[in-house]
């Protein structure tokens, strides 16, 4: 019994120090997802100010002129920013550790995206068996 | 918005004319075939339709229907009363012969859509490629489109949604129907997901304006009628099987 819930713990530690000193917060300390691609298609500073910008312009050339390449597509901004923890689970659009919603919760900017985009990955609705 | 002022012009509609076929001589037209590539707009150099053929439709088959939702991300929630539904199965039959006909019935891609004519808004649009869409970022889920359509071929989204596909967006308060699978149609494929679907070969999809496609030569071999073709929407999906 005892040196079951000893293997126990050497499982669990490992799989929940993230969630003991929790997520990365910046100087303000407000919560910094890590995003899984090594570089976003604009400098940070030009991401922060123009983003609503890049993806206006990208939703109207999909909606109207069905361009669907990956630069500024919301999908790949998706792709990138929303990644599983250990256990497998995305923040979900609501949370304060969704990447959209760390920032969009602190400056008090609501935003409606997520009504109709998903807020995970393909890869994630299929594994959690909604889609095929 | 300049997408949007640029439909409501009717813009789209007069530049691309300009694009359809190249006249050699009169009567001569040169189609250039060539797929669009990914950062290529559409033109109306395509118009893209179904044919459907009531003979080879089983009465008790739902494989389209079931096709479709799981290729657009569309799950039951409450049942059929308020569940979208971006294909029906529909039965008619004629009063006189007593002729049972069995048939998809999804958004009918109108030329002329009433569904378009009433927005007050300006989502319900048609994209140069003939394929009738809401822009779900500006539809005010007013439902003027639903009662202007005469297939009642939308839905309108009454329950907050999650885990909607990257490619079919859905959200409460909007209406939607069918997309003719433009996700697929922009990434060069030429089929959509209930075509694929028939296991009787009962849907043909294809370019209604290239007469060498599979559509337009059944089209052209047999003939294909439209719904209610009396209202004159020019129908971008055709049946055959049907006497009026
Ligand atoms: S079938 Fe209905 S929704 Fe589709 S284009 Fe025609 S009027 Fe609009
Ligand atoms: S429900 Fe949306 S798409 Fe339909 S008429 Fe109203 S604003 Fe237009």
């Amino acid at each position: 019994m005892r040196f079951a819930s000893f293997l126990f713990l050497l499982w669990v530690i490992p799989l929940h120090a993230g969630e003991l000193t929790g997520p990365d917060r910046d100087a303000n300390g407000n919560i910094v997802p890590t995003p899984k691609g090594e570089a976003c298609v604009e400098p940070a500073e030009v991401m922060r100010r123009e983003h609503m910008n890049l993806l206006l312009h990208k939703r109207d050339q999909t909606m109207y002129d069905g361009i669907r390449t990956k630069r500024a597509s919301l999908n790949e901004c998706i792709d990138c920013h929303v990644t599983p923890d250990a256990n497998g689970k995305t923040a979900r659009a609501d949370d304060e550790t969704f990447f959209c919603s760390s920032c969009h919760i602190a400056a008090s900017v609501s935003i409606d995206c997520f009504d109709c985009h998903g807020d995970r990955p393909l890869d994630m609705i299929k594994n959690s068996g909604l889609q095929k | 918005m300049k997408y949007i002022d640029q439909y409501r012009r009717r813009f789209l509609g007069t530049a691309s004319a300009a694009f359809t076929g190249l006249s050699i001589a009169p009567g001569i037209l040169l189609q250039t075939v060539h797929a669009k590539a990914v950062d290529e707009a559409v033109t109306s150099q395509y118009r893209w339709g179904l044919l459907i053929d009531t003979n080879l439709c089983d009465p008790g088959c739902t494989d389209c229907v079931e096709a479709c939702h799981q290729e657009n991300g569309i799950r039951e929630i409450h049942g059929p009363e308020t569940d979208a539904q971006w294909i029906r199965k529909v039965t008619l039959k004629h009063k006189k012969t007593e002729h049972i006909l069995n048939m998809p019935v999804m958004c009918q891609h109108c030329a002329e859509p009433p569904c378009v004519d009433v927005c007050p808004t300006g989502a319900s649009f048609k994209r140069a490629d003939g394929i009738v869409l809401v822009d779900k970022h500006i539809c005010i889920g007013c439902r003027y489109c639903m009662m202007a359509c005469p297939y009642k071929a939308r839905s309108f989204i009454h329950e907050k949604l999650s885990d909607q596909l990257p490619h079919a967006p859905r959200g409460k308060g909007t209406v939607e129907a069918c997309t003719l699978c433009v996700h697929r149609i922009d990434r060069g494929e030429n089929t959509t997901a209930c075509t694929q679907a028939c296991p009787n070969g009962a849907m043909t999809f294809g370019d209604l304006k290239d007469p060498q496609s599979q559509i337009s030569k059944k089209l052209a071999e047999h003939g294909g009628r439209e719904l209610r073709a009396k209202l004159k929407l020019d129908t971008g999906v055709r049946y055959q099987g049907i006497s009026s």
